[in-house]
């Protein structure tokens, strides 16, 4: 089985049907494993003490909502290039997701900076771009659901998503290019992690099931996608069948 | 609770912290498979009004196409 097999609709549908349950079970799986070791196992900070915890999930969902808008953008240029209809219901099905793990980073990063900052929110380069990145997918949402023909949006939406695929670098290097509050990178890094293995662990365990957790969650939604389409496909035949009959 | 009391003075930041995150990827879930339940509906009560798929009836499709679907 090939990604050309899995482009077509139908062995999308039939093969995702198989798979997605065996992703759920592995997400809840990983996930109580990784809180497992995040709430108990894990030591506490020698500066931020157990408020380290909030790293557990904030670090995962901003990494989430990041990668849900990369999926976007390469979705958007699969809908610009080879216009397959797959790209479009892929980067649609991930924008609400990439939305949800967004809203949890800027929630969580806020909460984790008022006990440490003194300040619920900053105006620094990472955390306002991290809000941009919130607005825009606010935006692409609201930008698609502007269309009553899905095909129609779908390339003017994949052509927006990739000029705002610009912010993700900048997210990324915001922490390097200025002067921010928030802290520089501890985990990507070119001379590798800079946190001990025991905190390190929990996180790339937490980062594994919430990255489980999304691609469960993206194939759900993909496939609520295909079947909205389909539901909209027969409703105009059952229209333009009405019409027929009456005229 | 024992977990609770580790978490020092600043509990009430964590606790909230990793409850909204439960409740937001939480709702998140449930809103997908609603979701999903009623676009099965949908289809289920079309196909029962005599509508098909062309793919169902043998010719594989494109899911956006208009005309894929045929009238009872």
């Amino acid at each position: 089985m090939g990604l050309t097999d899995l482009a077509n609709p139908t062995r999308f549908m039939s093969y995702s049907a198989r798979i997605i349950p065996w992703l759920w079970a592995l997400a809840v799986l990983v996930l109580g494993f990784g809180l497992y070791m995040a709430l108990v196992v894990s030591p506490e900070d020698y500066q931020q003490g157990a408020t380290v915890r909030i790293m557990y999930i904030h670090v995962p969902a901003a990494y989430m909502g990041m990668g849900a808008y990369t999926l976007i953008a390469i979705s958007s240029i699969g809908t610009l290039v080879w216009r397959h209809p797959l790209a479009d219901v892929s980067a649609r099905a991930a924008a609400p997701i990439g939305a949800a793990f967004t809203f949890v980073a800027l929630v969580t990063g806020s909460l984790w900076g008022k006990p440490m900052w003194g300040a619920w929110w900053v105006w620094d380069a990472r955390l306002t771009s991290v809000l941009v990145l919130f607005l825009m997918y606010l935006g692409l949402i609201a930008l698609w659901r502007a269309f009553d023909d899905p095909a129609r949006g779908a390339r003017i939406v994949a052509i927006l998503a990739l000029v705002g695929f610009v912010n993700i670098p900048i997210i990324k290097y915001s922490v390097e290019w200025w002067n921010t509050l928030h802290q520089p990178a501890s985990l990507m890094r070119r001379d590798g992690p800079s946190m001990p293995p025991s905190m390190l662990v929990p996180l790339l365990v937490m980062l594994a099931g919430v990255s489980v957790l999304f691609v469960a969650m993206h194939l759900s939604a993909m496939r609520n996608e295909v079947l909205r389409r389909r539901v909209r496909a027969m409703q105009i035949t059952a229209a333009r069948a009405a019409a027929t009959a009456g005229a | 609770m024992e977990i609770l009391s580790s978490l020092g003075d600043h509990a009430g930041f964590i606790v909230a912290a990793y409850l909204v995150t439960f409740v937001a990827i939480g709702a998140l879930i449930v809103w997908i498979r609603i979701d999903g339940a009623a676009q099965k509906r949908a289809l289920d009560a079309l196909q029962r009004r005599g509508f098909r798929r062309r793919a169902d009836i043998g010719v594989d499709v494109d899911i956006d196409a208009d005309d894929e679907e045929t009238a009872p």
